[in-house]
């Protein structure tokens, strides 16, 4: 297992921060004087991370805790405020609604999506087929999308997609898109990702399918990495966490500061 | 500075198939779900070419300048790239804004966009101009091979536009304001370029001024290669002009463009 020593991803002092500007005036100063600094929003705060090639990790946490910040700024959408983030590979997003014109029909918007996604022409050409028999829509997939149920649209553009090659996949919130059959249908996709050797990130709020799926789980907090381990370590405090978050107020929840040692001794 | 024109070109490059098949994604998005479908690119410029015929021929008595081809021909080879024109300092503008639902959700080459824009009105402008030549032919008026120059002015306009594109579409995420702007001196600039009314009979120094207006020699120049048999030393010195303010855009434009692209997907 040569390849698990390289590194994937490195974050060292990772900070975002989201200037929270009043109003459109503001905005303007905000970006052009160089010294004017209105109030901000710590999305993420000090994050230091290290991911090998081929490992699968989960990314946890409650709404509004970073994961999705952090994805972007992996998969090189957006850009950290401070610290420094090196990426070994291609990266990329899997996005179910990314990309999908209402107007085109789906035949088309198979096209167009993968024009997006960067692929020739030849290459559609020959992951088309596939492509339709993964979303599975019948015939409606020469009706245009706005035709489309909710369901058939992810369905269509998670099957666009899969079809992507990267060298390190981030899955955000994207499994959640489809019926049962469908979810497992992508599963059963990931895994294959997985046996070839591809660098994962699943960002979820799904306890159920991180359990059997990934190696190694990060637990984020507000902004903050409170701890990565294996799911076992990881999963119970996390649900137990999030139990007791469910009857706290406001004010109680921005006091709570909370540790994995502490969640751990308490639910493991 | 150098370094941003570069990143900006090689961009561009690489991805060089995938703009130009955008571009006619783009074209093709406006047009469905019409009935007359891609006849609409010639459609709604004819109606107003009819309008503005009716105005300045009929209600205002606008003779053409020398008397070989009637106002109407006269009229339509200057509209025909304003039509383009107009079109592409109205739709880069928006370009990066409007495309921010795939920009947050996937990587990519952000400085294509721009310039996809300025290419699909590109390409709905070779169409009619194609029109065009037929009707000058249809009218009796033979081919020249000065026509040829024409492309010469095409490249003049994309050169030009590219660099606004870049510039106006990375404003305009800063500064909304910007839009409601331009959308005015647009409207402006059809009236002081020599499009649909002879400027020959001015006073010459408000004819000087005039022709600073970069778009002048692009209009001034359709009509010198296809009706007048001008070649380009007729127009040298506005040439110059021109290309010193096209390239010295493009380079503000990239310039401007690199500075603020790491805000865009926070600002969308």
């Amino acid at each position: 297992m040569e390849m698990k020593d390289e590194i994937a991803i490195k974050c060292t002092h990772l900070y975002k921060k989201y200037p929270l500007y009043t109003g459109d005036m503001e905005r303007l100063k905000g970006l052009l004087l160089p010294h004017y600094k209105p109030k901000e929003f710590v999305a993420l705060q000090d994050i230091n991370l290290e991911f090998r090639k081929g490992e699968i990790i989960g990314i946890i946490g409650l709404n509004g805790s970073g994961k999705s910040t952090l994805a972007s700024i992996i998969s090189g959408i957006t850009y950290p405020t401070e610290g420094k983030i090196e990426i070994n590979g291609e990266v990329n997003m899997l996005s179910a609604n990314a990309g999908m014109e209402n107007n085109l029909t789906g035949m088309e918007n198979i096209d167009y999506k993968c024009l997006l996604l960067g692929f020739t022409p030849k290459e559609i050409d020959e992951i088309r087929d596939d492509i339709i028999k993964f979303a599975d829509i019948g015939i409606h997939i020469n009706q245009p999308l706005r035709t489309y149920s909710s369901g058939m649209r992810s369905r269509l553009g998670f099957a666009i997609s899969v079809h992507m090659n990267p060298d390190i996949l981030i899955i955000d919130e994207a499994l959640s898109v489809g019926d049962n059959s469908f979810t497992d249908k992508c599963l059963n996709k990931m895994n294959e990702f997985k046996e070839n050797g591809k660098t994962i990130l699943f960002v979820s709020h799904s306890v159920m399918q991180m359990q059997g799926f990934c190696d190694k789980v990060v637990w984020l907090h507000q902004g903050k990495l409170l701890g990565e381990e294996i799911p076992e370590k990881i999963l119970v405090p996390y649900c137990g966490f999030a139990r007791e978050i469910n009857g706290m107020t406001a004010e109680e929840k921005s006091r709570l500061n909370p540790t994995l040692q502490e969640y751990q001794k308490k639910y493991l | 500075m150098w370094q941003n024109i570069r990143i900006v070109l090689i961009e561009n490059y690489k991805n060089r198939y995938r703009l130009l098949r955008l571009a006619n994604y783009e074209l093709k998005k406006q047009n469905t779900e019409t009935v007359f479908g891609f006849l609409w690119n010639f459609l709604n410029p004819a109606l107003q070419i009819f309008v503005y015929w009716f105005v300045f021929a009929i209600g205002l008595k606008t003779a053409a300048p020398q008397g070989k081809y009637p106002y109407i021909i006269w009229m339509i080879v200057g509209i025909m790239p304003w039509f383009y024109i107009s079109t592409a300092l109205t739709t880069t503008m928006t370009s990066i804004l409007a495309y921010g639902g795939i920009l947050k959700r996937m990587a990519f080459p952000m400085a294509i966009v721009p310039v996809k824009s300025v290419l699909s009105s590109l390409i709905s402008h070779l169409w009619s101009m194609l029109v065009v030549v037929v009707i000058i032919f249809a009218s009796g008026h033979g081919i020249s091979r000065l026509w040829i120059q024409t492309f010469y002015f095409m490249f003049c306009s994309v050169a030009f536009l590219v660099g606004y594109a870049l510039f106006a579409s990375a404003v305009n995420m800063v500064f909304r304001d910007f839009q409601k702007i331009m959308s005015s001196v647009i409207r402006l600039l059809f009236y002081i370029t020599p499009i649909v009314w002879v400027q020959e009979n001015l006073p010459e120094k408000l004819q000087f001024i005039l022709k600073l207006n970069p778009f002048a020699y692009i209009i001034d120049g359709y009509r010198d290669s296809l009706l007048y048999g001008r070649g380009l030393n007729w127009h040298w010195k506005q040439g110059i002009y021109f290309w010193i303010v096209a390239i010295l855009l493009f380079i503000i434009g990239c310039n401007v463009h690199m500075k603020f692209r790491k805000k865009f997907i926070d600002l969308i």
